[in-house]
């Protein structure tokens, strides 16, 4: 199996507690085949599909390496699949050295609890006694999956499920512990639906990998007249030239001969080198394509492979005859699903205010300075300031003009006189921005400038320089 | 089980309104002609899941409308909705829910039925007649042995409607045979137990393929085969055979008595053209001339078994007029005009009566 696919990982599944598993749904073995397929046991971990594939430009979806899956195809089953993600809960980690047991899993509304401590209502739904959730339960995210109870204080430390996704309990296991002490440590595993969506990546065993595009309506789909048949994957034909996989399109011709006899095709390379001298003398000079576009063309197919197909919107004939057969598909481990990112206003650096990194806390893509080149190309100004000022550390400082600080500016709460507050004008408090250097209120501006300056002033300071701002109009 | 009609059947039931076929009307500039049709039905096969016809007198179309409707709007029943009770089975509740929406039902009730979406009377919780049917499912195994549970296994609350059962159908003999046994949901073994309240609904193939009813539904114009009879007799009998050889489909045949080259299937042929390429490299062009007929078709149709594969076709009609109803109705109004633009105004003069005929 390869590192990227998505395939059967293990035969134990349903016993491991794998902090990551990738599992595909309805996996078959491929028909085009080598020969130490068997001699490994590849069979027993099956990674991908035998799709039905036709090589045609259809409605543009199939651009640049992208592909269109069949979607009644997938609805039936074809490259579904999980992940597993384990959580394991050790509760002696948070025992001191020489205390007792104080921590265990139960909900806190058993006996031993607090006494008065609200009652767990919404976490009861989810939560067992036990403190372990309900195998099968299905979850989104926010819900409470354990719960950890302190006999001493009667808290309850609850954990909860992190992460966009919908997830369903697949498994809890009490790990290491004996029959007399209680529970210390569970093993939880999720599992969450790996359905492919738009954006899925793709691949064929010759390294043709692809993005998925779109589901298109089974109707809509090219079909042939004379087997009624649909295809489930459109690739792009301008993925070959290029890239010279040649053996994809032997696979292709090579497992339609094979499905089409009930057989399993032998695929593997050099076969001519090491093939015995005397057993295929006639054959010897015979190319792969005449071999198997003899054998096509018995089955009433076209000898290269091709088929006449019809538009599935306008039932009408195609003008090129289409190349389509049989290829072995794998879906790999890239999915959108656990990769996209995005953000409108979230969370800040607290240092420099501006956006933190990161798609697992809810952080921006970095506007570099390559970007920002590009848009001092275009003259884009407005659009500069907004993605790197307005949108990131928007701030504005008081400066003083006369000395040019910005820090030393500070707000100052002074009484009002007596007569503005016995005349009812509001607070009897007024705020006021003073220099400090300047003991002056006068010639105070706002201005607005992103907050790293303000750090990067600040950080000056510390070093014994002094930052002056000259203040003018225009 | 097997019976062919060669009776045409014609009538309210197979004539398809074609002078709604919109574009083939408005390209109609003589105001004289008329282009009404009343495209015809031969059956030449048919079984309970496997019809073999020919429309004729029509167009691409409506052949594709047919065959686009048999595949997608024809409603049927499926599992749509999976209570699990207890699952201790090695597949995972999601899984088993999909294999259980993809088992084939009974669906003749499917055209009466409501939408669960559409359905007034019930909340959606199964216990409403006229949108849903409850199946349910207790198994577990006690024995050594690995149990099969099968589609067999889904006990149904209405008994005219219930998963595919193939052991009755034609064609298997033998007592194990693997369809007899019914669809396979999952295997248990000692110990394991599977016990769920399921829900049927009607829908249709385009929201959900388990919807579909049909396996395979083809067409193929119809071929007409003119072979150069002069040309040909200037061919040698090696010539002649190499070049029926050429075809990939047995679609010529070199006579042994008259040694003369005649056509024993027409239809076979795929029009991949490799006949005439052929006819092309032995300098022979014009060897045989190949129309595809515009205007017959020939249809496969398989179905899943959830409804005959003939009211499969009967059903794509309805829904086909069903479809050009709604047309029709809305060319009543004055919005119409900006709708269907030069269409709706066509429809509106001339053609209403004739269209009212045909569908009543």
């Amino acid at each position: 199996m390869g590192k990227q696919t998505m395939g059967t990982p293990c035969q134990a599944l349903q016993f491991r507690a794998d902090n990551k598993l990738y599992r595909i749904q309805t996996p078959q073995t491929p028909v085009a085949r080598t020969e130490n397929w068997a001699k490994f046991n590849v069979d027993q971990f099956p990674t991908g599909t035998n799709a039905i594939v036709a090589v045609l430009a259809y409605t543009g979806y199939d651009m640049e390496d992208a592909m269109i899956l069949n979607k009644s195809a997938v609805e039936r089953g074809m490259f579904h699949g999980q992940i597993y993600k384990t959580e394991t809960i050790d509760l002696t980690k948070m025992r001191r050295k020489g205390d007792g047991i104080v921590n265990v899993f139960a909900r806190s509304d058993v006996a031993g609890a607090r006494k008065g401590a609200p009652a767990p209502v919404q976490n009861s739904n989810f939560v067992d006694t036990d403190g372990l959730p309900y195998i099968g339960q299905i979850m989104v995210e926010g819900n409470p999956y354990c719960s950890v109870l302190n006999t001493v204080t009667g808290n309850a430390k609850i954990s909860k499920l992190k992460g966009g996704d919908k997830a369903v309990v697949d498994f809890v296991a009490a790990v290491g512990t004996g029959p007399k002490e209680p529970m210390q440590k569970v093993s939880i595993r999720m599992r969450y639906g790996r359905n492919p969506v738009i954006g899925d990546k793709f691949s064929s065993r010759h390294g043709q990998k692809g993005v998925l595009s779109q589901q298109w309506p089974d109707i809509d789909m090219p079909f042939s007249a004379v087997t009624g048949m649909r295809p489930d994957l459109i690739i792009n034909p301008h993925a070959f030239p290029s890239r010279m996989t040649i053996g994809m399109l032997l696979e292709s011709m090579a497992a339609k001969v094979g499905v089409l006899k009930g057989e399993f095709v032998n695929a593997t390379p050099f076969q001519k080198c090491v093939s015995d001298p005397k057993s295929s003398k006639k054959n010897k000079d015979e190319s792969l394509v005449d071999k198997y576009g003899k054998q096509l063309k018995e089955y009433g197919f076209n000898y290269h492979g091709t088929e006449v197909m019809y538009s599935g919107v306008l039932g009408t004939e195609m003008t090129c005859e289409i190349y389509i057969g049989v290829v072995y598909y794998q879906r790999l481990r890239h999915m959108v699903g656990d990769k996209y990112q995005v953000r409108s206003t979230g969370a800040v650096n607290p240092v420099t205010r501006q956006p933190v990194k990161g798609r697992k806390f809810g952080g921006g893509i970095r506007f570099g300075e390559m970007e920002r080149d590009s848009l001092l190309a275009h003259g884009a100004a407005y659009l500069l300031h907004d993605r790197l000022h307005t949108c990131s550390d928007y701030h504005t400082a008081d400066v003083c003009v006369r000395c040019g600080s910005l820090l030393s500016t500070t707000p100052v709460i002074q009484q009002k006189s007596s007569a503005a507050f016995a005349m009812g004008l509001g607070s009897n408090k007024e705020s006021r921005i003073i220099c400090r250097v300047c003991s002056s209120s006068r010639d105070i501006e706002l201005v607005a400038m992103p907050y790293v300056f303000r750090y990067l002033a600040s950080e000056l300071a510390a070093m014994n320089i002094k930052l002056t701002l000259t203040i003018g109009n225009g | 089980m097997l019976f062919v009609m060669d009776a045409t059947i014609s009538g309210p039931h197979f004539a398809i309104p074609l002078h709604l076929a919109p574009f083939k009307q408005l390209l109609c500039f003589s105001g004289e002609q008329n282009f009404i049709r009343f495209p015809t039905v031969r059956i030449r096969e048919l079984k309970d899941d496997y019809i073999k016809f020919e429309l004729r007198d029509t167009d691409t179309s409506i052949a594709n409308a047919l065959r686009r409707i048999m595949i997608a709007e024809v409603p049927t029943l499926a599992i749509d909705l999976v209570e699990m009770e207890s699952n201790s089975s090695v597949l995972n509740d999601e899984f088993i829910a999909h294999r259980l929406g993809l088992i084939p039902l009974k669906s003749e009730r499917a055209m009466e039925m409501r939408l669960s979406r559409d359905c007034d009377a019930c909340d959606g919780d199964g216990s409403c007649e006229y949108c849903s049917i409850e199946f349910n499912l207790n198994v577990k195994c006690n024995s050594d042995q690995t149990l099969d549970v099968t589609s067999h296994d889904l006990v149904s609350s209405d008994p005219s409607v219930v998963p595919v059962d193939n052991s009755f159908a034609q064609d298997i003999s033998g007592f194990d045979a693997p369809e007899a046994r019914g669809v396979l949901i999952v295997k248990l073994r000692r110990g394991q137990e599977l016990k769920l309240r399921a829900i049927a609904r009607k829908g249709i193939g385009k929201d959900h393929a388990k919807w579909s009813p049909a396996a395979t539904v083809a067409f193929q114009f119809e071929p007409e085969i003119h072979i150069n009879e002069a040309l040909m007799e200037t061919l040698t009998l090696e010539e002649k055979k190499e070049w029926v050889d050429s075809c990939p489909t047995k679609v010529f045949e070199v006579d042994p008595q008259t040694q003369q080259v005649v056509v024993v299937d027409a239809e076979a042929y795929t029009y991949d053209e490799e006949i005439l390429k052929k006819a092309d490299a032995m300098g022979k062009p014009g060897l045989v001339e190949i129309i595809s007929r515009e205007d017959s078709f020939i249809f496969t149709v398989e179905s899943t078994g959830a409804i005959q594969a003939s009211q499969m076709f009967i059903n794509a009609i309805d829904i086909l007029k069903t479809k050009l109803d709604a047309v029709r109705l809305s060319f009543d109004t004055e919005e119409a005009d900006d709708q269907f633009g030069e269409l709706g105004h066509h429809m509106r003069g001339g053609g209403i009566d004739l269209v009212s005929r045909v569908i009543q």
